[in-house]
């Protein structure tokens, strides 16, 4: 087992760097270098919760000052007109660099990209803006409590009334929603219609009587969801999202995103940080810690896989396939490594295992269970009969 | 462009074409009717120079060119000593002045001492290189001790002579079987699919139940991660031994689902994964006796 190894060989778009990427991964590393708040490395521990809240309103917006606010976003929408590549490196330096997570995670990653896919010239310029500038924090109304796996038989409902809809319903595991002015929300429209066509996607103002959320506690005691009631809210003919009957295709270009290589290279930067824990925790145990070695190999594979799905993004086929292996591989790779952290019992870094193993039993729950991720890459990628 | 995770112009303009005559050749035979026999002549891969792929010049294939052509290669199990004519070419001036096969030989573990593996050797025209960047750059005749009946397709036989390697040489050799390794998982993934979309029980394609579909996304995984291993294994030099084990041993994996897909027909001969199998078991050894 390897465990001299330092980090800075193992970005993972450096392989494939043009001069521009390099350029790119440069300035991007000089700028974490003297952006990330000194107070957030130091003592995030001893930080209270307001001032965590503060720190990561504020990174956003300092995001959007220093340029990297919606990295793979078109120019003519306000974003820098890079790729994949670029959104994939600055993720990877950003979680290396210990930079705060801001709010902003649904509203770059999820709802941009589907309103430059799906939305109106009214709604880009209206949205847009504040959710690259960090004044707009996003949540994503998907899941509800008889809608998880099976997402199409959700009843929440938009009943049409005069200039828009008035929303009934619950969402649950809805992330952000304490802290959201807006929600990209999944309802039925049309009772009548079949399933996948009854669906349509809203923008919906979370600011308004009847809309409230609040937290759900999870197992590790943290508090990363809630579940959010809508009574008779209003959304205006104008913040619909796409044509009614459409949702289900819009939801689903939005899970492609949230199962994708953005999310897989912040997770695989948070494992590796709890790996090289581990590593440190076995050196002079050998022979009780087996299984870390192969856990290393399997690692540097996500990003190995990464890599792949960034460099094939032009053949459509190829990348979808290499994309579709990410969640469920880091998942439960990351479930592995705690439980086998927590069974290691390091006595430095106890509380560490307790807390990761039970917040990694989540992992291959959220953005879709890894058995409906497996229903995915049957039907989708091998063609498997549903 | 990135230049460590997609072929070359090279690899990919080999991989096609050889995928063409592979094709041609073998294209809709089941591989039992095949891997016995001699479905496709040296001279189709040999006049049209693909032998030379990978010799040192202007226009070389790199190692991830190889890679390409060896997965592309792997999917079809012809019995022909292509890779290791590329191999030993790439790397011997005396293997490069034969216009017909070359193979090598490399140690095996667990045999009797003294004894090298060989695959192809005892094939019409197939000559043994002896030195590959390293030791005597000369090319011997067939001397083969003892054949190795265990997978049809690679023809491996024991030798008294070993092929010397230099490092480089070895490892480019390493990683272009594991690659074929992967190419045999890609194709059984593949037969599996179809055998599960066309298979019925209960009145409805196996493929349908969740059971079969989700092992048959797991070796999807496994075959993903394996080619990644691949990618890896390029551009690690001083790390290679993990990635090619790694898509080794995922390769296996892949073929033993495979087996379990086909049900009752898995286990038939004539259903021929096991040839799938042989191959890339024999490829384990033979990545092991290369050294890595």
């Amino acid at each position: 087992m390897r465990t001299e190894q330092g980090r800075g060989d193992r970005a993972v778009t450096t392989t494939a760097a043009t001069g521009a990427a390099d350029a790119f991964r440069l300035r991007a590393e000089q700028w974490l270098g003297r952006s990330v708040p000194e107070r957030w490395k130091a003592e995030r521990g001893a930080l209270s919760e307001a001032e965590i809240d503060e720190i990561r309103l504020e990174w956003d917006r300092r995001l959007f000052r220093g340029g990297f606010a919606g990295i793979s976003l078109p120019a003519e929408y306000g974003g820098q007109g890079l790729g994949l590549r670029e959104e994939v490196a600055f993720h990877e330096l950003a979680a290396r660099a210990h930079a705060p997570e801001g709010f902003g995670r649904i509203g770059k990653i999820l709802v941009a990209p589907a309103l430059i896919a799906d939305g109106t010239q009214a709604q880009r310029a209206r949205y847009l803006p504040p959710i690259l500038r960090g004044d707009h924090v996003w949540c994503q109304g998907f899941s509800e409590p008889g809608a998880g796996s099976d997402l199409a038989s959700v009843s929440t409902v938009a009943r049409a009334v005069p200039g828009g809809y008035l929303v009934r319903g619950q969402k649950v595991w809805t992330s952000f929603a304490d802290k959201a002015r807006k929600c990209l929300l999944l309802a039925k429209s049309d009772p009548e219609a079949p399933r996948y066509r009854n669906l349509t996607m809203f923008l919906v103002d979370m600011d308004q009587p009847g809309v409230t959320a609040s937290p759900i506690r999870q197992i590790s005691g943290a508090s990363h969801f809630s579940e959010v009631f809508f009574e008779n809210a209003f959304v205006a003919e104008e913040d619909r999202l796409g044509p009614e009957g459409e949702g289900w295709r819009v939801a689903m270009g939005v899970l492609n995103h949230e199962r994708g290589a953005v999310e897989g290279v912040t997770r695989y930067v948070e494992m590796r940080g709890d790996l090289d824990r581990l590593i440190a925790c076995c050196a002079g145990r050998a022979g009780t810690c087996s299984p870390v070695a192969d856990f290393d190999t399997r690692l540097e594979l996500v990003r190995w896989q990464i890599s792949k799905t960034v460099a094939y993004q032009e053949d459509q086929a190829r990348s979808a396939a290499a994309a579709s292996v990410l969640k469920v591989t880091w998942s439960e790779l990351w479930q592995e490594i705690a439980e086998y952290g927590l069974g290691a019992a390091c006595p430095d870094h106890h509380a560490h295992w307790r807390n990761q193993y039970l917040e990694t039993r989540a992992t291959s729950i959220y953005s879709g269970s890894n058995e409906i991720q497996r229903n995915v890459i049957g039907d989708r990628i091998l063609g498997l009969p549903r | 462009m990135s230049v460590n995770i997609l072929a070359g112009e090279v690899g990919v303009v080999a991989a096609t074409a050889l995928r063409e005559l592979a094709a041609r050749a073998v294209g809709v035979l089941p591989v039992a009717e095949y891997a016995d026999g001699a479905p496709l002549p040296w001279s189709v891969v040999g006049d049209g120079g693909w032998d030379l792929v990978g010799v040192p010049g202007d226009g070389a294939a790199s190692l991830r060119d190889l890679v390409e052509i060896a997965q592309t290669w792997g999917e079809f199990c012809v019995p022909l000593p292509l890779l290791p004519t590329i191999l030993a070419k790439r790397w011997s001036a005396a293997a490069r002045e034969r216009t017909g096969p070359v193979t090598v030989s490399v140690a095996a573990p667990g045999r009797p001492p003294g004894r090298f593996l060989a695959p192809y050797l005892g094939e019409p025209e197939v000559v043994l290189a002896l030195g590959l960047g390293a030791g005597e750059d000369r090319v011997a005749p067939p001397a083969v001790a003892a054949r190795d009946g265990f997978a049809p397709t690679l023809r491996l036989a024991e030798t008294d002579l070993r092929s010397a390697f230099s490092a480089e040489a070895a490892r480019e050799q390493a990683v272009v079987w594991a690659a074929e390794a992967v190419g045999c998982a890609r194709r059984t993934l593949r037969d599996s699919v179809g055998y599960a979309r066309d298979r019925h029980q209960f009145d409805r394609p196996i493929g349908s139940f969740q059971a079969v579909k989700h092992r048959l996304a797991r070796a999807h995984e496994q075959v993903e991660l394996a080619e990644s291993a691949l990618l890896w294994a390029v551009a690690a030099p001083a790390d290679t031994a993990r990635p090619v084990r790694f898509a080794v041993d995922s390769s296996i994996g892949v073929l033993q689902t495979a087996i379990q897909v086909h049900g009752g027909m898995g286990f038939t001969w004539e259903m021929g994964i096991h040839f799938f199998l042989r191959h890339v078991l024999t490829l384990r050894e033979l990545v092991r006796g290369v050294g890595l």
